[in-house]
């Protein structure tokens, strides 16, 4: 027997519990990432091609993101 | 993570063992993770972190059996199968936890590849019964679900080092205690493999092609597969939208092939090699081509 013929209405409900649990979260990481500066700037490595300072937890402020002449780099700079 | 915890803690899942065994040894990563997004972090530090991190998880006997197995077609003898085996474990476990760090470049690609990771191992851990598995796959599901809603272009939040890494250990870690009883071991061995086809196509795409351009595979660049999707023209969601689907087809045939007699089954597995290195052979030649300025640079 597979835990799906046992408790299918329980393992549904850890779901939507987890999706519940994160939606409120997710806002107070950013929140407290803003708090305690954990926030990716632009530049800092060439792989993150945030154009703004995007923290794992939040937007911020309004530094621009270098676009040199590189294709990849101005297609993407656009998000 | 801070989400996933709450969802231990509100469910009591601490009495699931093997959640624990996995959750305990990610906070490591994620600590280490945090510092990295806070202050920066050398590779070398980074690497020694992840070491800490897998040898507290074989402390708790997580760790791959396959050589070991009876049931598996090589056989090799005692000692040898148990170190093949841990070292098996430490190069699946770094090579996965980093793989996802480096998928963290675009907006939802990260963590869209986890939800449809997880929800993979969800279906399989609930055909094969194992119920932690599938208490743990539904929450690391649920949680990127919402993650995701953040997460999207233009992205408010990304899950930087402590959040990717933390997702790729403990989703690697997974797939070592997914056991499928129900199926043969020599048809299945490789399916979590395949789970991971996108982080792990990125991963040799890149590293791969940094060796043949004589740079450091572990410094970060654009070049990665999204990266020349887009320099080929493509759209960034729709860059976006293909890797994830490459993730749930290959996701799909996995889980067919457990079905599969043995040969038929790693007959498919080395398919999947010959498309993933035509594949590579392919994006780097166009790479190559669209910025001559990059070879040998």
């Amino acid at each position: 027997m597979t835990i799906l013929d046992q408790n299918y209405f329980d393992i549904a409900l850890l779901i939507l519990c987890s999706l519940f649990i994160g939606f409120i979260i997710t806002p107070a990481s950013i929140w407290l990432a803003k708090k305690l500066d954990i926030i990716d700037y632009p530049g800092r490595t060439a792989r993150h091609i945030h154009k703004k300072p995007t923290p794992p937890g939040g937007r911020d402020c309004d530094h621009a993101f270098p676009v040199g002449n590189d294709p990849v780099e101005s297609a993407l700079a656009s998000c | 993570m801070l989400s996933l915890s709450v969802m231990i803690l509100l469910n009591r899942l601490w009495h699931h063992v093997e959640i624990l065994w996995i959750f305990i040894p990610a906070i490591v990563i994620f600590s280490f993770g945090l510092w990295d997004d806070k202050h920066g972090m050398e590779a070398p530090v980074k690497l020694v972190g992840q070491l800490l991190a897998i040898t507290i998880l074989m402390f708790f006997d997580v760790r791959v059996k396959f050589l070991e197995s009876s049931s598996f077609f090589i056989q090799l003898n005692g000692t040898l199968a148990y170190w093949a085996d841990i070292f098996i474990t430490y190069l699946w476990m770094v090579g996965i936890t980093n793989a996802f760090n480096m998928v963290d470049s675009m907006d939802g690609l990260a963590i869209g590849l986890c939800e449809i990771i997880s929800a993979f191992f969800f279906f399989l851990s609930m055909v094969s019964g194992q119920s932690s598995l599938a208490y743990f796959s539904a929450i690391i599901f649920g949680v990127s679900l919402s993650a995701a809603f953040y997460n999207r272009r233009p992205a408010k939040m990304f899950l930087g080092d402590s959040g990717a890494q933390g997702l790729g250990f403990m989703l690697a870690a997974a797939a070592i205690i997914y056991h499928p009883k129900v199926f043969s071991q020599a048809s299945s061995w490789f399916s979590p493999i395949m789970f991971f086809s996108v982080p792990i196509f990125d991963t040799s795409l890149v590293t791969i092609s940094r060796m043949l351009r004589g740079l450091p595979f572990y410094k970060a660049n654009l070049d990665h597969t999204y990266h020349r999707l887009v320099a080929l023209g493509w759209d960034q969601n729709r860059a976006v939208a293909i890797m994830q689907i490459g993730g749930i087809v290959f996701g799909l045939v996995s889980i067919c092939v457990i079905y599969l007699p043995p040969f038929t089954a790693n007959m498919i597995f080395v398919i999947w090699i010959i498309i993933f290195v035509a594949l590579i052979y392919l994006l780097e030649r166009t790479f190559t081509t669209f910025n001559p300025n990059q070879k040998n640079s």
